[in-house]
């Protein structure tokens, strides 16, 4: 009986129907693709906030087009009454909450993705241990380039319970820390002015961005933190290493001792 | 401090602005155009999509049939400016300033590449006979030594000192010295002096010892009307033959040597927008447009051309010069090593790796790059971006968040 009323609410689909819904669909997909490759390229293209914006619109994009074309396509399924629409969504979402669990969730933290934002294209973010670049926001999946180059795709799902660490957010303001151990003996305040140029005078920095030392004691020595923000977060590893590089030069040069790795090992 | 310099009366009433005014730099005032920014926009979105477009329209002389004009007849038309012609306005701003008795003991002058103020203060220097004080050596920036910039023995001695980007280096150790030479400077120990700044190295060193900027001027920007005058002014006083430029697209008269007319052509808007008011640059496009036809004179025919009197010339402009394309490939590299060199207006080869993390064979290999492209020249030793890639490498360096100097807006 009751698999008789959910067929009924179905229309006929005859062939001009299934060439009108193939039609939707063709052309949704067709979009998506297109958008899918056009703004990741332009977004290549452009710097700075702009790039983000321009990433950041993918998901959103793809969204209002699957939403569209299940809108258009749905009339000529069923017959649109509240009633009809109760009855097949309470079945789609008995079979779906069974077989599909972990799909459909991931699908529906897809749309929560796009419209809170714990990350958007261009972003430097860290799941599940995993840290990297979004390279592509998908229905069900995040795409995460590591610095290693690796590709991960992690399932959407992971926003509901897991800690999601986002460095940039949307913006080109990624912080970079370079971290130095020093021996004790030392005047801590030229250390700090020297890291301090170090920074400033590094060809990656954002000057309009804020420059700080942050010194610790520790049993074995002190360990300085020098956070800066590089011109672009991609910069970031390569700033890192400019400030480390060039830091030790210049505190070498100076007459500064680092600290001994056996202390530290002792020490912990 | 600034005062307002003096305006002339045009002759239907209206006032016409001193070719030459030094001003506060907030005061600064980029002539603007909405076809050039429109052009601008344009080429933007051209590069982005890396499609090259041929222009339709047919122009009154092609460029084919037109020449480049011989280097010494270039100079002959637009021959050197005189430097010491602002002095009368800067020495008007600071009517009054003596840097004693609680007034800030030193004046900033700061400009964009090109722009001249460090011409203007090497004039002032000799046309005053102050000491003009040189630039320290590289081992003093970097040993953080003074010595070079001893007290004069009479404080109240005027100096001034052209180029204060060529007293620091984007170097861990390099900053040191300018901060304590403007902590000193500004404290008076020197005495009273001007300072001139790059426009560049100024917006740096805001960073790096940030300085008032109450006493901070400008040469004012050349707009349309200036420039005008000025190239009126450069082509007829090394000639008595009367130069007519006109446009080749259009047939058009641009400007004619000894016209009064304040008629403002749409060319010369063009390139005072373009080049933001800064004269030199638009000097340099000017210079970089100048045509002739095939059967005017050679070399030596159109020196003594242009010397013979009661003559008139034509001279053609051709399409102004598109600054050159970067390469986008290594885009970061090439960003770097453009910024570095605007920072301190220019770099010996052997500093560059000092300051860049890049080693020096591979920066070399970049320069010859863009050598090739004529986005950077070398000039007595030290490699500068060329005067017609500026307005297209600022465009490079804004799209990817760099530090500006102050006069991109």
């Amino acid at each position: 009986m009751e698999d008789v009323k959910i067929a009924d609410i179905f229309n006929t689909l005859d062939a001009s129907v299934l060439l009108h819904l193939a039609f939707i669909v063709g052309i949704a997909v067709l979009c998506i693709m297109l958008i899918q490759k056009i703004l990741p390229w332009l977004g290549g293209q452009l710097h700075d906030q702009r790039r983000h914006y321009v990433l950041a619109l993918v998901p959103l994009l793809r969204l209002v087009i699957v939403v569209g074309a299940f809108l258009l396509s749905l009339p000529l399924i069923i017959e649109p009454s509240l009633q009809n629409m109760v009855a097949l969504l309470g079945t789609l979402g008995l079979a779906l909450g069974f077989a599909l669990k972990d799909y459909v969730s991931s699908l529906i933290a897809g749309i929560v993705a796009t419209a809170e934002r714990p990350y958007r294209s261009g972003d430097w973010i860290e799941i599940d241990g995993v840290y990297g670049e979004v390279t592509h926001v998908g229905l069900r999946t995040v795409q995460i380039i590591s610095p290693d180059d690796t590709l991960y795709h992690i399932p959407h799902l992971k926003i509901w319970n897991e800690l999601i660490s986002n460095a940039n957010n949307g913006t080109p303001r990624l912080q970079t820390v370079a971290d130095f151990y020093l021996d004790s003996c030392h005047d801590g305040a030229i250390a700090r002015h020297i890291l301090y140029d170090v920074a400033l005078s590094s060809a990656y920095v954002a000057h309009r961005e804020p420059i700080q030392v942050i010194l610790e004691e520790k049993p074995w020595g002190t360990h300085y933190q020098l956070k800066a923000y590089p011109v672009d977060p991609q910069q970031q590893f390569r700033f890192r290493s400019d400030l480390n590089i060039r830091g030790r030069a210049v505190l070498v040069s100076q007459g500064f001792k680092f600290a001994s790795a056996a202390w530290a090992t002792a020490s912990e | 401090m600034p005062k307002k310099n003096e305006s002339v009366s045009k002759p239907d009433g209206s006032k016409l602005h001193a070719l030459w005014e030094v001003v506060a730099l907030d005061a600064f005032s980029a002539p603007k155009s909405s076809s050039e920014q429109i052009v601008r926009k344009w080429d933007a979105l051209k590069r982005l999509f890396q499609r090259s477009t041929t222009v339709g329209e047919s122009p009154f002389k092609p460029e084919s049939e037109l020449q480049q004009l011989p280097h010494e007849f270039v100079e002959h038309l637009t021959g050197p400016v005189d430097w010491s012609a602002p002095l009368s306005a800067f020495a008007a701003t600071i009517n009054g300033w003596s840097g004693t008795a609680g007034e800030p003991a030193v004046v900033f002058m700061v400009g964009p590449p090109w722009s001249g103020h460090a011409k203007v203060l090497h004039a002032w220097a000799a046309a005053l006979n102050v000491p003009c004080i040189k630039p320290p050596t590289t081992q003093d920036i970097l040993r953080n030594n003074l010595d070079w910039m001893a007290p004069s023995p009479e404080r109240s001695q005027f100096w001034i000192m052209p180029e204060l980007e060529r007293c620091y280096l984007r170097h861990a150790e390099g900053l040191e010295m300018v901060r304590s030479f403007l902590e000193q400077a500004m404290r008076g120990i020197y005495g009273p002096g001007i300072i001139g700044c790059d426009s560049w190295a100024w917006a740096y060193l805001q960073y790096v010892w940030p300085v008032p900027c109450s006493n901070v001027l400008t040469l004012q920007a050349f707009d349309a009307s200036r420039l005008t005058r000025l190239l009126r002014q450069l082509s007829i006083a090394r000639s008595s033959s009367r130069y007519c430029f006109k446009n080749a697209s259009n047939g058009k008269t641009v400007l004619c040597s000894d016209d009064a007319s304040t008629e403002i052509n749409a060319t010369v808007h063009q390139i005072a927008a373009r080049c933001c008011g800064n004269v030199g640059l638009a000097l340099s496009y000017w210079r970089a447009a100048l045509r002739s036809e095939p059967e005017v004179p050679d070399e030596e025919e159109s020196k003594k051309g242009a010397d013979s009197s009661g003559d008139e010339h034509i001279v053609w402009l051709g399409r102004l010069p598109t600054s050159p394309v970067l390469p986008d490939e290594c885009n970061e590299e090439i960003a770097l090593l453009l910024h570095t060199l605007l920072l301190h207006n220019g770099l010996e080869e052997e500093l560059l790796h000092k300051v860049l993390p890049m080693p020096h064979l591979h920066i070399m290999a970049l320069l010859l790059r863009l050598l090739e492209l004529r986005i950077v020249e070398q000039v007595a030793g030290r490699w500068h971006i060329a005067p017609l890639a500026y307005s297209g490498v600022c465009t490079y360096l804004r799209a990817r968040n760099y530090l500006l100097d102050h006069f991109q807006g």
